[in-house]
């Protein structure tokens, strides 16, 4: 993979970038009537946006559809935001809720393969082509929830932490959820052999397997 | 706890990578998985699939998207002061990329009314001049590639992409004839100065090479199969067809916006497909 740069986590974008304005700065203005704000500030993360929403549901018509509910959605609530997280987290939260609604409605699994564009390596120096279809293919088959935690978490490279905050879960449950659609995926990819029915049967279905984890 | 002949299952291996269970029963499976090959081998799995999803590339909002998403907002902006204050606004929705003749007649009245907020979402576009008059089709060829800039001005779908290869390809390898003249497809009315941005590809090697580099970074320039101008989803298009290295006998097609030309990435739709007999 080219690129070495890790990503930003959801927060470190609202730390104000010289004299431009911060994302707080932004909401703020747009709160107060500034119809410009808004579009300056969904402009600035609308690209790792747009990438929770399409590696979430698979196809750019529903990521498509989600991201423009999501977004009217937040220029609508912005005066409901209170400074509790950071404003891309915020932003993000309203991006997946849109996001696991679209699923819930959706019957359809998500269209394969050729919808979504992954141009990173277009000639495909470095093989990744082929793995990264089947990658695609395979996150569209977990069930939505272990599906979010994983494209937060594996995908984003989000800290657990923030991811948790996005979803409005305890740290514990999005370790679990990550945990076992990446085991799906393994399988499912044939990075695994299943060992036995048991394992197969795990992670079969959404349903939280495990004891409770209780977080302070 | 965990023996030769009883391992522990998946989950629990994924659960204990992650640190979730209590501390006793993630110290048992760890102390299984130091002398368990089997065991390691799942975890490596667990691995080989975080790595997986980490290798993702990034993406970008697409053009298209964001022109959506821009008028959405922009019709936000521009409701009546006088209207409830919640009043839904009502925009139609996208069912599917195919077929957007409507909406963007719809997109080009809201962008009319608000075009600073619009423009606040638009990737960053070349200061484009629309030009009057369409270039003529020209045979014209850079002399370091062995291809025809066509410009047949054919609708591309996603559907039917992977039937028009050969001939995008045919096309640019004798310099092909320029399709009957056809309507202007709805989209392109709006958007003169995209039509003729990625026209210019087909006269100017700056151009051509601008969107080449796009798609070849980060290295050398690529020489295409075949590339053709015409349209997509109602937006000029312009289709390149490469081979697929490593793979003989596959294509990567690569549907480009208008902004290519300027050397900015645009792109609609990518497909990888069978390589046209005899190319």
């Amino acid at each position: 993979m080219p690129d070495t740069v890790p990503p930003a986590t959801p927060g470190a974008a609202s730390r104000p970038v010289g004299a431009q304005p911060g994302d707080t700065d932004l909401l703020a203005r747009h709160v107060a009537g500034d119809r410009e704000a808004f579009g300056i500030l969904v402009r600035r993360h609308r690209d790792r946006l747009w990438a929770v929403a399409l590696r979430t549901l698979g196809n750019p018509d529903d990521a498509a559809d989600a991201l423009q509910d999501a977004l009217l959605s937040a220029c609508r609530r912005a005066a409901d935001y209170r400074g509790e997280a950071a404003v891309t987290t915020w932003l993000h939260r309203i991006v997946v809720n849109a996001c696991l609604d679209q699923a819930r409605r959706r019957v359809r699994a998500a269209t394969p393969l050729a919808a979504v564009p992954d141009v990173g390596d277009p000639h495909d120096r470095f093989g990744q082509r082929e793995t990264a279809l089947d990658v695609t293919a395979a996150l569209a088959t977990l069930p939505i929830d272990q599906r979010a935690a994983v494209v937060l978490v594996d995908v984003m490279g989000y800290p657990v932490a923030d991811a948790a905050t996005i979803l409005d879960v305890p740290v514990g449950t999005v370790k679990s959820r990550a945990a076992r659609g990446r085991a799906a995926l393994a399988l499912r990819l044939g990075y695994l052999r299943p060992r036995n029915q048991a394992a197969s049967r795990d992670v079969g279905h959404g349903e939280e397997e495990g004891p409770r984890h209780v977080h302070g | 706890m965990f023996t030769a002949d009883s391992h522990p299952g998946i989950v629990a291996l994924a659960d204990a990578a992650e640190g979730l269970p209590d501390a006793e029963s993630a110290a048992a499976v760890r102390a299984h998985s130091v002398g368990c090959r089997e065991c390691r081998e799942q975890l490596a799995g667990l691995t080989a699939a975080h790595d997986a999803l980490a290798g993702l590339s990034d993406v970008t909002m697409p053009d298209d998207v964001a022109t959506r998403i821009a008028a959405a907002l922009a019709a936000e902006f521009g409701a009546a002061p006088a209207g409830p204050p919640n009043a839904p606004t009502v925009l139609p929705r996208r069912r599917r990329r195919v077929g957007l003749a409507g909406w963007s007649a719809v997109a080009a009245g809201v962008l009319l009314i608000c075009a600073i907020v619009a423009s606040a979402l638009q990737l960053g576009r070349s200061n484009r001049s629309p030009s009057a008059s369409h270039p003529e089709r020209s045979t014209a060829t850079s002399s370091s590639h062995s291809f025809t800039v066509t410009d047949s001005g054919r609708a591309y779908t996603a559907s039917g992409l992977p039937a028009l290869v050969p001939a995008v390809v045919a096309g640019s390898r004798t310099g092909g004839a320029r399709a009957p003249a056809a309507a202007a497809p709805p989209g392109a009315a709006t958007d003169l100065a995209g039509v003729s941005a990625l026209g210019r590809m087909r006269t100017d090697p700056r151009a051509l090479a601008a969107c080449l580099s796009v798609l070849s970074a980060p290295g050398p320039l690529l020489d295409p199969l075949g590339v053709d101008i015409g349209t997509y989803a109602g937006k000029p298009a312009a289709v390149f067809v490469f081979p697929t290295s490593g793979h003989p006998t596959q294509v990567d097609v690569y549907v480009e916006g208008a902004a290519c030309a300027a050397g900015h990435d645009a792109l609609l739709y990518f497909l990888r497909t069978g390589r046209p007999a005899g190319y």
